[in-house]
């Protein structure tokens, strides 16, 4: 639907050297496994998706509320429920890699020996990329506690570059007090790419209970409300790569809030080779298949035959 | 025979919204059949629905009450009464789809909804989960217990319950049975709403003010010894949790299959986000994507939520 209409736009982009057709790519936790939104969109349309964050063992996910919509926004609590990495790949994974769109392994941890485990069996799997997930903000062991301090960022990477030689995508928290020195510890430690961001600390509060909304009290919002602060953090991670010489820099995948094709071209524009769509999704499952037209018919409108021709233009 | 329900993500036009009574709405939209015969829901099945414009970001789970395919001139061709009934038409390329909904007024999401004119759209996607099965299409998993007993009279075995707002999916489904073929209980905090065209053995309807028919709920009307003595076999019920919960407990008591429709929050209505979870004895299960509707002795009520 998207490519018939613009042949001579060519909308793909290369990330760790897997190609993706398009820069638009299915966020972790909101597009299941492909196959729960298979029935309403062309999923093979996609540049590539995400998987539900996956741990070794299964877990149930947190008791009480998940979900409480706010102003342009959706705080979640989810607590990474998944049915560990093992039955992904006897049962999920199959059906993903059926979809001609590139399918990722988001891979979360409570240590990193677990880290490490999941990704020696994600290894022996036909996955093209795993997306390391050091920015959780639901689970209380592991997580965001890693994705915080560059140190522990920069570990958990390690050992996780040293089990695979998949290309490896590390997804990081707006939370980290300085998520630049995070990136680029990140980057040294062996990172292929790097999307951000992932959710930010929020809370609600039942006033007519008096308590706080979820059962962890601290919630990670997402969402349209948080998408000027997360183009904010892309911009200034791709500022600083720009400082890099060539052959040091890593791509930048940009998500939080992306709901419009303006969206997405505003974090192209700021540096990010490829963005992540989310939220968006459960507000209208077409709003991907409508970006990835959108960048599309832009691109035409403005001459752009490649994505190149305006990825960090306003850097 | 099982017919095939395909989901689709589409844009209504709506016909009008009517306030039943204060904060109750019927709203009624039209839109295209997109799967053809696959785009009719059975009831129990629900859509997400979002006003356009609306101050929300995510669309609202609500349960279809009745629905009727129209022709190109806006003449009805058959309901989904009719279609449960086993009289299928032929679709032709014009036909369209008209849902009605009924909506309680709860927050910003459905008080945009309830506040849509006639000529206003809204975004529009299912049907989505299970639906209700006929007492007859049950009989391999369910109502096990106590097909062998032996019925005095020709009375039905089958109680249908709505509560509130969960009236609409129950009406909705017995609208697809046979006449006579149920006992239904409806309770009410004032007045009624959603009765209309039902054709149940006994209507029992129960108001907190005692507006209408006994005063009180549900407990009033309907016991575990209510269930024995009637010699149901079979409950359908939705409503709010405490009634559904009180329906479970009477139905374990009285040893009769409950088929219980819940309600949830919900972020996609698809599977994906795993914010509308609920328990049940075999873990947790997406509301959305297992139900909406659940066999009573499964669900967990009293959880932390």
């Amino acid at each position: 639907m998207t490519s018939t209409l613009h042949t001579d736009i060519d909308t793909s982009v290369t990330i760790a050297g897997i190609p993706f057709k398009n820069p638009v790519i299915a966020a972790s936790g909101t597009f299941g496994f492909g196959t729960e939104y298979e029935q309403l969109i062309d999923v093979n349309a996609l540049g590539g998706m995400c998987s539900k964050g996956l741990t070794l063992e299964a877990r149930p996910g947190n008791k009480g509320v998940r979900i409480h919509e706010t102003p342009s926004g959706l705080i979640n609590s989810i607590g990474l429920e998944n049915p560990g990495i093992e039955h992904f790949i006897q049962r999920e994974l199959p059906q993903m890699l059926a979809f001609k769109t590139v399918s990722i392994a988001n891979l979360s941890g409570s240590t990193i020996e677990s880290y490490v485990e999941g990704a020696l069996l994600l290894d022996q799997t036909d996955i093209p990329m795993i997306e390391l997930n050091i920015s959780c903000p639901n689970v209380k062991a592991g997580g965001m506690a890693f994705g915080l301090q560059p140190s522990a960022a920069a570990e958990v990477t390690e050992a996780v570059r040293k089990a695979t030689k998949k290309p490896l995508m590390v997804k990081l928290s707006p939370n980290a007090p300085d998520l630049i020195a995070v990136a680029h510890a990140v980057r040294k430690a062996g990172a292929d790419a790097l999307s951000l961001v992932n959710t930010f600390q929020a809370m609600a509060i039942n006033v007519e209970k008096g308590k706080p909304v979820f059962n962890n009290i601290r919630a990670g919002l997402a969402g349209p409300a948080i998408r000027p602060i997360a183009l904010r953090m892309v911009y200034d991670l791709c500022l600083s790569m720009k400082e890099l010489s060539e052959n040091e820099r890593i791509p930048v995948i940009g998500l939080g809030g992306i709901r419009t094709w303006i969206d997405a071209v505003e974090f192209i524009m700021a540096g990010a080779h490829a963005v992540q769509v989310g939220t968006a999704t459960f507000a209208d499952p077409l709003a991907m298949i409508k970006i990835i037209e959108g960048i599309s018919v832009f691109m035409k409108r403005k001459n752009y035959k490649t994505l190149d021709d305006f990825r960090g233009i306003a850097l | 025979m099982r017919r095939h329900v395909k989901p689709s993500v589409n844009e209504a036009r709506v016909l009008h919204s009517v306030c039943l009574q204060e904060n109750i709405y019927s709203l009624v939209v039209r839109m295209k059949l997109t799967h053809g015969i696959q785009s009719i829901p059975k009831s129990g099945q629900f859509y997400m629905l979002r006003a356009k414009p609306s101050s929300v970001l995510l669309a609202r789970p609500i349960s279809i009450y009745t629905a009727r395919i129209v022709n190109s001139e806006g003449k009805e061709k058959a309901s989904i009464a009719d279609i449960a009934k086993g009289e299928i038409p032929e679709i032709f390329e014009g036909d369209e789809i008209e849902l009605d909904f009924l909506i309680l007024k709860k927050g910003e999401g459905t008080t945009d909804l309830c506040f849509l004119q006639g000529g206003d759209s809204l975004d529009i996607t299912g049907p989505l989960g299970n639906n209700f099965f006929k007492p007859g299409e049950m009989l391999a998993s369910a109502s096990k217990s106590k097909t062998s007993v032996n019925r005095t009279a020709k009375t039905p075995s089958v109680a249908i319950v709505g509560g509130g707002i969960g009236i609409a999916p129950v009406a909705g489904f017995a609208l697809g049975l046979e006449d006579e073929s149920y006992d239904f209980y409806a309770s009410f905090k004032t007045g009624t709403y959603g009765l209309d065209g039902l054709k149940s053995n006994a209507l029992t309807i129960t108001t907190d003010d005692g507006s209408v028919g006994v005063k009180g709920m549900l407990p009033a009307v309907l016991t575990a010894q209510t269930l024995t003595e009637k010699q149901y076999t079979l409950v359908y019920a939705c409503g709010p949790l405490p009634m559904l919960a009180y329906v479970q407990k009477i139905c374990l008591e009285a040893g009769v299959q409950s088929w219980l429709s819940m309600e949830e929050k919900m972020g996609c209505g698809v599977g994906a986000c795993l914010g509308c979870n609920i328990e049940t004895t075999e873990g947790t299960r997406r509301c959305c994507k297992a139900g909406p509707i659940f066999a009573g002795e499964k669900l967990i009520f009293g959880g932390s939520k």
